[in-house]
């Protein structure tokens, strides 16, 4: 009876504890709309926090891998059936490390278009770069009942499946200093989950409500 | 302390030092902007220019350029029309509405604003970091960089994808399988852009983990020609000895390798392709694929062999099904269209994959049929039409639900029996999961079309199969992952990254030929609504992982059937 308590107890802490720990750098992603007389001539803006700030990304990182975060906005109109996708715009952040000059650089690329952020020297520094507010202008042209749907998607670019297998064997799936046993079992199961559905990738979504364009 | 006190403003001081000043100090400062960046930005400018300035300038509306405008310092203020390309070299750029550029817009070491409102027609490059050079005359000179000629890795990545590359791969030729083991493509792949379009060859040894007596090995060696940058027309060929599966259409090739691997359950069968083939294809066109190909190819049976599982070790492999040994040729036409919202996860659109074959060819040695169908003799000649053809509708309901359709048809169109390698099933948890996959069953049997007793291994020996697939789905608003850091669905704000699954599935497969009411009908005949498998179920999907139950309705002995999926049913 008393490790079944053990049990219970350990169930449920152990979801609760990293939660709380996960709290201080939870990911944050905003869709500020306009003002509602420019909702219909105007994009929303699109902000983030802490997309880079989790341990395996900033090591991965640091050891020269690249991350790419894709954004994808979509606008949906709300119709009597179906709802209907009016439209879509998708751009990247790019953050990778120099070595040479010991900074992080940062890039974004939206169809035609590049914008170089130069270089940054911390993570942290480069992570606030990418979650400076952007205006994609996306917005409905007609009048009607609209919502936003935001996707993004943070990914490590390795030169090679190889070379990412190589970090994964070399320095194992948690990182150094974690011993807890629960924390390591949990890490471990969250990585082989996250490589069998699709790679080393975390997809983040954010909408907004309802809103009017007359 | 002090000195640490001085250095946020002496930063501060640095950061603030405007361009020019920077620039009088090339010699010790270290370039940040990548090489070829740097390079660029002194080629432009050193070119004949229509405005080149060292001050503000403003173009007003109504005014017009005609050519290319190079700044420095600044700011450049653009209302009319330039037409040509403009570089500001450590200069803002302010665009009004009415500003319109015909050629580049390449800003280095200032900011641009109003670029949302404006019009550029070619592309648009913004580095914020200064450009450090220095002045002789009208032309510009790089300074040496102090620090390594650092190139960063996206723009290596980049520059690779624009112009050429060559790799040594090592990658998974297949899902892991009873025949092969796990399939290893191992060989370079070369790819070179050209102005005109590009080329690209693969060329890989096969190599096999499971015993796969003399033929251990086989390659697969592949070329494309593409005329055309960014839409055109390509053509290519391709050599093979490949093992490959009859039916490929309802699991993904991970739920397939796991099961495999895992389970030591395999999902499909397979066969030996060993030849050649052409191919031309359409590609760039939005969501829109079309390809044509012929080729010359032997198929023969490949038998199971025993590679390791890491469960169930001590039980027995399906047998693998013997099939119609022979050489053939084919020419095949597929065609694609895809408007979904999101291929991975989709909420709206169509996605339609169609591809109809003419086969001929030489039987070898025929495969045994168990006597449900006239078995090909040796020698025989043969020719066929075969279509498939998968539609999927994805609706969304609401900001939280959608309704999603599919319907699959396929099958024999017109002239002689199609070959074992060219049939079809409905069975298991890709197309009719409240019916185990390969199940022994008394009787006929209308997923498989083997009448009793099937042929070894149950294969697939439909003529022709009809399947419907509906599915409501929604959101849990339910947070359930959030415990574990590594998993790849998180969503914020309004809903979670769970939902609730339900799902209906109707379906049969048949024979055409001299009715029988059970197996055969005519070949314009669809078997009656009432013999078709249905089945219903519920689940509930974790960001691609689904755990599901579902119930044969049209047999009701058959007991509840639990699966795991590790992708949308559809």
């Amino acid at each position: 009876m008393r490790r079944f308590a053990v049990l219970v107890a350990l169930c449920i802490a152990a979801p609760l504890s990293p939660r709380l720990a996960a709290q201080r750098n939870e990911v944050k992603l905003q869709i500020a709309l306009p003002a509602p007389p420019a909702l219909g001539t105007e994009g929303p803006a699109i902000a983030t926090a802490n997309l880079l700030a989790d341990d395996k990304t900033r090591q991965l990182l640091r050891s020269g891998f690249p991350a790419r975060i894709h954004y994808r906005l979509e606008l949906w109109q709300k119709r009597r059936w179906f709802d209907h996708p009016e439209g879509r715009t998708e751009w990247d952040m790019l953050v990778s490390y120099d070595p040479t000059i010991q900074r992080y650089t940062v890039v974004r690329t939206h169809d035609n278009e590049l914008e170089n952020f130069g270089g940054f020297a911390t993570v942290t520094s480069a992570d606030v770069r990418c979650g400076v507010p952007y205006r994609p202008g996306l917005h409905p042209g007609k009048s009607g009942k609209y919502y936003y749907n935001l996707i993004v998607d943070v990914q490590t670019l390795t030169e090679s499946d190889l070379d990412a297998l190589q970090q994964w064997w070399l320095h194992g799936p948690s990182a150094p200093g974690k011993v807890n046993p629960v924390t390591t079992i949990r890490s471990g199961l969250g990585v082989l989950l996250s490589r069998v559905l699709g790679g080393d990738k975390r997809h983040y979504e954010e909408r907004t409500n309802v809103f009017s364009v007359r | 302390m002090r000195r640490f006190a001085l250095m946020p403003a002496l930063v501060a001081g640095l950061v603030s030092m405007p361009a020019h000043r920077i620039v009088a100090q090339a010699g010790v400062v270290r370039q940040t902007l990548p090489a070829e960046v740097r390079r660029d930005v002194v080629d432009r400018w050193n070119r004949p220019v229509a405005l080149r300035a060292s001050d503000r300038v403003d173009i007003a509306a109504g005014n017009e350029v005609q050519g290319d405008v190079a700044v420095q310092h600044g700011p450049l203020l653009i209302e009319g029309h330039v037409a040509g390309s403009v570089l500001a070299v450590n200069s803002d750029v302010e665009l009004a509405p009415t500003a319109r550029i015909d050629g580049d817009l390449i800003v280095v070491g200032g900011e641009v604003d109003g670029l949302e409102s404006a019009h550029v027609g070619g592309v648009t490059r913004v580095y914020h970091e200064p450009l450090a050079y220095r002045e002789e005359g009208d032309r510009i000179v790089l300074v040496e960089d102090q620090g390594a000629p650092g190139e960063s890795f996206w723009h290596r990545l980049e520059r690779r994808r624009e112009s050429s590359s060559f790799d040594l791969r090592v990658v998974q030729a297949g899902p892991y399988n009873r025949v092969e083991g796990l399939p290893i493509n191992l060989g370079p792949s070369v790819f070179r852009r050209t102005t005109w379009g590009g080329i690209r060859v693969d060329a890989a040894a096969v190599v096999r983990t499971a015993d796969f007596g003399s033929n251990t090995t086989g390659n697969n060696l592949r070329t494309e020609i593409r005329f055309g940058t960014t839409h055109g027309i390509g053509v290519g060929g391709q050599l093979l000895d490949v093992v490959a599966p009859v039916e490929d259409w309802q699991l993904s090739n991970l739920e397939v390798a796991l099961a495999s691997f895992l389970a030591r359950r395999d999902y499909r069968d397979y066969y030996r392709r060993h030849g050649a083939r052409g191919f031309v294809t359409l590609y760039g066109a939005r969501n829109l694929n079309l390809t044509a190909s012929y080729g010359a190819e032997r198929w023969s049976s490949v038998s199971e062999r025993d590679p390791f599982t890491l469960f169930n070790d001590d039980r027995p492999w399906r047998p693998n099904p013997l099939t119609d040994d022979g050489v053939f040729h084919v020419f095949a036409a597929t065609f694609a269209v895809d408007t979904r919202n999101d291929p991975f996860d989709p909420w709206a659109g169509w996605y339609v994959d169609a591809d109809v074959e003419h086969g001929r060819g030489t039987i070898e040695t025929p495969a045994p049929t168990g006597g449900l169908l006239p078995s090909f003799v040796a020698g025989d000649q043969t020719q066929y039409n075969r279509g498939f053809l998968d539609i999927r509708r994805y609706n969304r309901l609401s900001p939280d639900e959608q309704v999603n359709l599919r319907v699959v048809l396929g099958g024999w169109l017109g002239g002689d029996q199609l070959p074992l390698e060219r049939r079809l099933s409905v069975d298991g948890p890709g197309a009719l999961p409240g019916f185990d996959f390969r199940s022994p069953r008394a009787g006929a049997d209308v997923g498989t079309c083997n009448d009793s007793p099937p042929s070894p291994g149950r294969p697939a020996a439909c003529d022709r199969i009809a399947l419907a697939q509906l599915e409501v789905r929604g959101d849990l608003r339910l947070d359930v992952m959030s415990w574990l850091p590594d998993w790849p669905l998180h969503n914020h704000g309004p809903h979670g990254d769970a939902y609730w699954v339900l799902f209906a599935d109707g379906g049969r497969g048949w024979n055409v030929g001299t009715p029988d009411g059970v197996l055969t009908y005519g070949s314009s005949t669809l078997p009656p609504l009432s013999t078709f498998r249905t089945d219903l179920g519920l689940g509930i999907d974790f960001g691609g992982l689904g755990l599901y139950a579902a119930k044969s309705i049209s047999t009701p002995a058959e007991p509840v059937n639990f699966f795991v999926r590790l992708r949308h049913r559809f």
